[in-house]
């Protein structure tokens, strides 16, 4: 696998919240980019179609998310293993995420690595890496929306 | 009247333009009735299909002013525009106070707007111009940063310690380098036609392959007189003529500028050696020097020279220059050295006599504007060029003003749900990909053309493995004969007419998919060549169950058309056996798919196979990879010349020949082993003239030069000229190791073979490889008792597991 990011974000949201989005499959659907439907097809596994823009190219891909190394409410991996839809090959991408207090806030510390196979791999890295950077901020910014939306429930 | 004269020269968006009345203009009023008889006419007429011109066509598109543009070439952005760095400057080293500095300042402004309405391939890679001395170091201090500073664009002297950690790739004796953040790089082609297709989805027009010829401008209507005897009237007329634009000035009477050719030659390298950013020297006085610079899409691009010449349409590669850019560039990046580069070409730049852009009305009469001598920044400054000569002109004309419109192009959507059959091997291109490139609303009519819309054949074999099917797709698409699909410009033909009324584009027969297993099976096998026959039949020997993926519709790899007349006695009885065992239901074999990716997990491996009805995701215990190789092309090697059609490989040869295409009338041969010699013999089967082939001589290419800038005309031998329409090439193998690229077993070099232990064993556990994707040879020769060794082995191994 290719390393395609390692950094990390500060969030408004607290960490055990953080937490509880990732664990649940219907908000998970919510928060994850592009994805157009997500549904559990075993023990933290879930089957879905995503849907995101390679600068040029709209891009849906089946894929299978898993969700591994779970060390609540700390540490985990969300695994995607996808196949494009129109194109040949396939990818997994392997998300390791940290999730640190920081006040009222979580400090997320995320490496992103990637397979690409068949066409996907002909993008280029740093290609794919500037998409990864895309999905990242707008992963951010769907997981702050969600607090807000839970917000505005709660009142 | 338009006419469409031929079948690959296409009007786009309306077909039936000159039945549309003419525009009720109030300067037209006067001439309606003359003119309406004799031209259709448009409010603007913009010469040229480059970048340029159609930034030009797009800015009056927005502007909803009724626009025609005219490109002497079948394809948009064949001049200048497709050879080039695909750098956007921004202009941090441009002269103060030039048109060209002024505009990419603008332009830089105008970028992110213009790269998410248009969906346009970018990366903010940034730069470093280098300094190597202390007083290059001075000159990036002062004068390269203040003039930087003057234009308020962000710049960062950065000392060799920094540097080591964000490009350790340079040189050791880097002292410093100015970063220059703003410069990203851009695919080219994409820009160009993005610019036209929106341009055509917000009304305008694209006349493609005519050319204007004459220019009268004594009227208040210019009339453009074109090479079929058509003419076109219009209020005004842009000149983006690029090289030409001197030439066009003059049709008008104006020679108030010229225009000289410089041409600057490029290296191609799929391995980048971790070069992430634009790495340039400090201009010197020849120049701008040559630069390394990531391409969008991955890998590298070295160059350019800059070589005054007096041919504008000179765009001939040299074997000098290939040595003068590696040099160079290695002085800057010494990993260079290690590059194999998979292609050299060239562009040549328009320079002015006036040493600026030249934005000017011409003389005499201002209804014809030039927008010429935009050197090498025509990219970079191209929407503010377009912003600034429309705004002249709706202002010039008195144009109704009109809110600019934004007409982006849709983001093109995934081709389809399946992929279809894997068209390109190097680049994992499938048919539904060059199915959308044929139907782009700006028309493709050459397979050049396809290649820029899709990527099809811009991989290592350059085409060879793909062309002839590319072709056929493309023919099928455009309801044409195969034969008159063209390389790039009319004459570059691929396929000799056979006679009679052409080859029609035939659909590939469907592959033999056998009943695939659900669970893990003992061992798939990559390729049906000599080597994946004999592990095949070996290992079902010994009693495993092996599933065997070939991507040809036939057994036998290279020389499957040969191996009756040229194979051994050895690869004929294992072929045949093979057939046997199929039959018998001891080997499965999969012929037509394509494997395009391995996987690897805790249960093992995962090989995904495309074939013509969609993807298959197949678990295997263990792998082997026997995929053989591919003829070095002509664009891996120096030779000089042009780089018309007709300098194929055999492997091109024989995808013609399986499909009835002939792919040459008189041909010359490299090679002098049985692969040769079974080309020969096949080639002269068909009628083709062929030269006796040349023998290979160590660390030497027999041929140097070849003349021929649309199909070849003649090749260079021992300083003698042959005149042969066809140089096939059968000397050197290539390993195909693209699937071990993903794994990181071998990085993008094309001379990378699959790195094996003496017992075919990779350093992935379960995954082996053998035949010429370990051990190239052209012949083959050893490839049938390879695999038989393996297979063995392997049916051994199995056994003694538990």
């Amino acid at each position: 696998m290719t390393q395609l990011l390692a950094d990390r974000l500060v969030l408004q949201i607290p960490h055990e919240q953080l937490w509880e989005i990732l664990r649940s499959p219907e908000r998970l659907a919510r928060v994850l980019p592009g994805c157009e439907e997500l549904h559990a097809s075993g023990p933290d596994t879930y089957e879905g179609m995503f849907k995101t823009r390679v600068q040029f190219l709209a891009l849906r891909a089946r894929a299978t998310a898993r969700l591994r190394d779970l060390h609540p409410p700390d540490r985990l991996r969300l695994e995607l293993d996808g196949r494009p839809l129109g194109l040949a090959g396939g990818f997994v991408v392997s998300v390791l995420l940290d999730l640190e207090e920081d006040g009222s806030g979580t400090v997320v510390g995320y490496t992103m690595d990637m397979e690409a196979t068949g066409r996907l791999a002909t993008f280029g890295m740093p290609l794919l890496r500037d998409v990864a950077r895309r999905q990242v901020h707008e992963l951010a910014q769907n997981l702050e929306r969600e607090i807000d939306r839970e917000l505005v429930r709660e009142n | 009247m338009i006419h469409v004269a031929k079948p690959i020269i296409g009007l786009y968006n309306s077909p039936n333009r000159v039945s549309v009345p003419l525009p009720k203009l109030p300067v037209m009023a006067a001439l309606e009735g003359l003119v309406m008889s004799l031209v259709p006419a448009v409010r603007a007429l913009v010469i040229g299909g480059g970048v340029v011109g159609c930034a030009i066509l797009y800015e009056l598109a927005r502007h909803n002013i009724d626009a025609l543009l005219i490109e002497a070439e079948l394809d948009l952005g064949e001049g200048t525009s497709k050879a080039n760095s695909a750098i956007v400057h921004t202009g941090f080293d441009a002269k103060l106070g030039t048109y060209e500095a002024t505009l990419l300042r603008r332009a830089a402004s105008l970028w992110p707007a213009v790269i998410e309405e248009l969906a346009i391939p970018f990366l903010a890679v940034g730069a470093l111009m280098l300094a190597r001395t202390t007083e290059e170091r001075d000159r990036l201090a002062g004068p390269v940063t203040a003039n930087a500073a003057a234009q308020g664009i962000e710049t960062e002297l950065l000392p060799r310690d920094a540097l080591r950690l964000i490009a350790p790739y340079l040189a050791d004796d880097t002292l410093a380098a100015l970063s220059v953040p703003g410069e990203g790089v851009i695919d080219p082609f994409w820009l160009t036609r993005a610019y036209a297709e929106a341009a055509v989805a917000g009304g305008a027009e694209l006349l493609l392959g005519r050319s204007v010829v004459g220019l009268d401008l004594t009227g208040d209507l210019v009339i453009a007189r074109l090479d079929d005897g058509s003419e076109i009237a219009a209020e005004q007329v842009f000149n983006c003529a690029g090289l030409l634009s001197d030439m066009v000035s003059r049709l008008g009477h104006d020679d108030s500028f010229s225009i000289t050719p410089r041409k600057g030659q490029f290296l191609v390298s799929e391995e980048t050696f971790g070069v992430d950013r634009i790495v340039l020297p400090l201009p010197g006085p020849s120049g701008k020097g040559m630069l390394v610079t990531p391409i969008v899409f991955g890998g590298v691009l070295l160059g350019p020279t800059a070589e005054d010449q007096a041919e504008k349409s000179d765009r001939s590669v040299t074997i000098d220059a290939r040595a003068q850019i590696l040099a160079a560039c290695q002085a800057m990046v010494p990993a260079v050295e290690q590059m194999v580069p998979i292609r050299q070409f060239a562009g040549v730049r328009a320079v002015s006599s006036t040493g600026d852009y030249i934005l000017q009305p011409a003389k005499g009469s201002d209804r014809l504007f030039h927008v010429a001598g935009i050197r090498s920044t025509g990219i970079s400054a191209s929407p503010a060029i377009a912003e600034r000569v429309v705004n002249w002109a709706m202002e010039q004309r008195s144009w109704p003003a009109s809110r600019t419109r934004t007409v982006g192009v849709p983001v093109m959507d995934s081709p389809s749900e399946e992929a279809g059959e894997v068209v390109c091997l190097c680049r994992s291109i499938s048919e539904s990909e060059v199915l959308v490139a044929c139907q782009r609303p700006v028309g493709t009519a050459t397979l050049d053309a396809l290649k820029r819309r899709c990527g099809v054949g811009f991989g290592d074999c350059q085409g060879n493995l793909c062309a002839a099917r590319t072709a056929e797709v493309a023919a099928a698409v455009w309801n044409r004969p195969v034969e008159t699909v063209l390389k790039h410009r009319a004459s570059s033909w691929l396929f000799a007419p056979s006679g009679g009324t052409g080859h029609p584009a035939a659909s590939r027969a469907d592959g033999t998919c056998p009943a695939l297993p659900e669970l893990p099976g003992d061992l798939i096998i990559v390729g049906g060549g000599l080597a994946g026959i004999g592990t095949a039949l070996a290992a079902s020997r010994g009693g495993l169950r092996p599933l065997l993926v070939e991507r040809e519709l036939a057994l036998g790899g290279a020389l499957r058309a040969g191996l009756a007349e040229f194979g051994t006695e050895a690869e004929q009885g294992a072929l045949e056996a093979l057939n046997t065992a199929v039959d018998e239901g001891q080997i499965d074999l999969w012929c037509g798919a394509t494997a395009v990716g391995l996987l690897s997990n805790a249960d093992g491996w995962r090989v995904l196979v495309q074939d013509s009805k969609g993807m298959a995701e197949i678990g295997a215990n263990q792998v082997v990879l026997a995929t053989g190789g591919y003829i070095q092309p002509r664009e891996h090697l120096p030779i000089a010349g042009p780089r018309g059609s007709g300098i194929v490989t055999a492997d091109f040869v024989h995808a013609a020949l399986d499909r009835g295409l002939l792919p040459g009338r008189r041909v010359l041969i490299v090679g002098d082993g049985r692969a040769a010699r079974f080309t020969a013999s096949r080639l002269r089967s068909v009628g083709v003239e062929v030269l006796a082939g040349l023998d290979r001589q160590v660390g030497m290419h027999p041929v140097d030069a070849v003349r021929g800038d649309r199909r070849l005309e003649a090749v260079r031998v021992n300083d003698l000229w042959l005149e042969v329409d066809t140089l096939v090439l059968v000397h050197r193998l290539l390993p195909a190791a693209f699937l071990l690229r993903g794994l990181g077993l071998v990085d993008g070099r094309p001379d990378q073979p699959a790195p094996v232990d003496s017992d075919g064993a990779t350093s992935l556990s379960g995954l082996w490889a053998i035949g010429t994707c370990v051990r190239p040879d052209v012949d083959h020769v050893g490839s049938v008792s390879d695999g038989l060794a393996l297979g063995t082995r392997l049916a051994a191994q199995h056994s003694t597991v538990p």
